[in-house]
């Protein structure tokens, strides 16, 4: 292939797949920083490996399995589980300043509202929709994903089993653990 | 409802974030490329290297020495910024586990690493000790892709053994560390002692039969404001009583059913309609303050399904736990399913009620699964 076409190739699979592998990162991750840096890390293995897609249906399952992958790795490190939380993050920063803001490694808050990277606060979302953003984010991690990709992506149980390279059972149980929890949580069902 | 309202965050979320521009791409693009290239450049090196290596061979001895030793710290050197991270990357995550919740075992569990998979379910033998005729052994469970069962804490009560040629008798405990929510794992911490000798470490089998998931347990305050002052009384066979207090007169008298002619007299106990409740949950049904007896009724569902109790004492203001003087269990039918309700009373004079604080401590088991995991190990 010429160089110029693999780049376009390249350009469009990315930006095909980048809204779908941020907001599914984001569900699972803590902070929007880390979000991004899992989306960067996505589409630069992408690049290094260059997998051969068979299908549409085949790219969607790799990108979601290198994601959720590398969002296990971000929270297996030791550092990452001594981050402050997102909910730390921000009532820090309402406390002191209205401006979106970075947790260190000192646990002190760095004001980043200068930075190019997006922040959640600096998102609308209505009372009911940081309700539910928050509630999910209560589920253990192997929940949120499946609710997500069902959910969201409008994923069947199938594909869903095809792309975490689960049991179809897995996955129904897992969306049933997950509503009941929500259920409860929420006091409505899902 | 909860669909829409999802999406609609998700995509304001998705919009939120910064974009992706083509000049980025472009930069990982030639970054990758870059690595790529210098990885071909170190395979042509490779091979060069391959080709004057016979001229090499014939230098004298002593031209090769400093060579030889640049070539050794180089390789120690690479093998430090390399072999560290790879080292790291395949360090076993119990490592972790034990860290946070038994940083003693780290100096002396012994990696084993041998699995076994039954009824969905995988036991991981992550690590072992045996000295003399005591060991520590740390386990974990995990899904095998096929069910859902592990997803918090899990108990295996008494259903484990270890086994040695020496013998396979053994006492000791089991000890719920920690669930790994990011391995999807419950590890546990066993301890035990044989009683017929010194383990044979050349050749162990450590079983286990049942695992009890969904375990969880709480504590709560039971409000002793607004207590109904009397209830209705009724009749019900025991299958159960425990408690020094049964020969209390106050106490005595809550054994009978009145009855004279009754030649299986029943226990009084408080008259509260459960036949709506829902056999798979524990619920305070009631709590009373009557004659100097503080009662309280358990309502402990279908314990067939799962194992649901609950551990009720008075706290005093000193913070000495104070016991129920009787408490008695009962079975009912509710929906179909035998339900089982536990009365406790206390003997408690009215002017000393306010002293004291009602507690709860429940533990629910739900789900119970019955397996056959073998694992044959030996720790050199």
């Amino acid at each position: 292939m010429h160089p110029n076409s693999r780049i376009e190739q390249v350009t469009e699979t990315i930006k095909r797949n980048s809204d779908s592998v941020y907001r599914l990162a984001f569900s699972m991750v803590k902070t929007v920083q880390d979000a991004e840096d899992i989306r960067q890390e996505v589409f630069i293995r992408y690049i290094r490996k260059n997998p051969a897609f068979e299908s549409p249906e085949h790219e969607r399952a790799w990108f979601i399995r290198v994601t959720t992958n590398l969002c296990k790795n971000l929270w297996k490190s030791a550092w990452r589980q001594k981050m402050v939380s997102m909910d730390a993050i921000f009532a820090q920063a309402a406390e002191c300043t209205e401006r979106p803001v970075e947790t260190q490694m000192d646990g002190s808050v760095k004001d980043i509202s200068g930075d190019t990277a997006g922040v959640l606060s600096q998102i609308t979302l209505t009372d009911e929709e940081e309700r539910i953003v928050e509630t999910v984010k209560r589920l253990p991690i192997k929940y949120r994903v499946v609710i997500h990709l069902f959910y969201y992506e409008e994923m069947s149980v199938e594909e869903i089993a095809a792309a975490l390279k689960l049991q179809p059972s897995n996955v129904r149980a897992r969306l049933t653990r997950a509503r009941t929890m929500l259920k409860n949580w929420l006091k409505e069902d899902v | 409802m909860f669909q829409n309202i999802y999406k609609s965050a998700y995509d304001k979320i998705g919009a939120g974030a910064a974009v992706i521009s083509d000049e980025a791409i472009q930069g990982w693009i030639e970054k990758s490329l870059l690595e790529e290239k210098k990885g071909d450049n170190f395979a042509q090196s490779a091979e060069m290297g391959k080709l004057s290596r016979k001229k090499r061979r014939n230098r004298r001895a002593v031209g090769m020495f400093p060579g030889m030793v640049a070539a050794v710290c180089l390789v120690v050197c690479l093998g430090l910024f390399m072999g560290v991270p790879v080292a790291a990357e395949n360090i076993p995550a119990f490592y972790g586990v034990l860290e946070r919740n038994a940083p003693d075992l780290l100096n002396y569990l012994i990696p084993v690493q041998k699995t076994d998979s039954s009824s969905g379910i995988v036991l991981n033998l992550e690590a072992a000790k045996i000295n003399g005729n005591t060991a520590e052994i740390l386990v974990s469970f995990t899904d095998d892709g096929t069910g859902d069962y592990i997803r918090g804490e899990v108990d295996m009560y008494d259903s484990y053994h270890l086994k040695s040629y020496s013998g396979e008798s053994n006492v000791g405990g089991c000890y719920f560390m920690e669930y790994d929510e990011v391995q999807d794992k419950a590890y546990f911490q066993i301890d035990l002692t044989s009683t017929e000798g010194t383990f044979d470490t050349e050749r162990m089998e450590f079983n286990v039969y049942q695992l009890l998931t969904d375990c969880q347990s709480y504590t709560e305050e039971i409000s002793l404001e607004n207590m109904d002052t009397s209830y209705d009384l009724k009749a019900v066979s025991l299958n159960g009583r425990s408690g020094m207090g049964q020969e209390n007169p106050l106490l005595n008298r809550l054994s009978w059913s009145g009855d004279e002619t009754d030649p299986r007299p029943g226990h009084l106990v408080m008259n509260v309609p459960v036949g709506e409740m829902d056999p798979e949950t524990m619920e305070l049904t009631a709590v009373s303050y009557e004659e100097g007896i503080l009662k309280v009724q358990l309502f402990r569902g279908n314990f067939k399904a799962a194992d649901r109790h609950m551990n009720i004492y008075l706290l005093d203001e000193a913070g000495n736990q104070v016991y129920a003087n009787l408490a008695v269990g009962w079975q009912e039918e509710v929906k179909g399913e035998t339900v089982s309700l536990e009365e406790y009373y206390f003997v408690v004079p009215e002017e000393e009620l306010a002293n004291y604080t009602l507690w709860g401590e429940g533990e629910v088991r739900a789900g119970s699964i019955e397996g056959e995991w073998s694992i044959n190990f030996n720790i050199e």
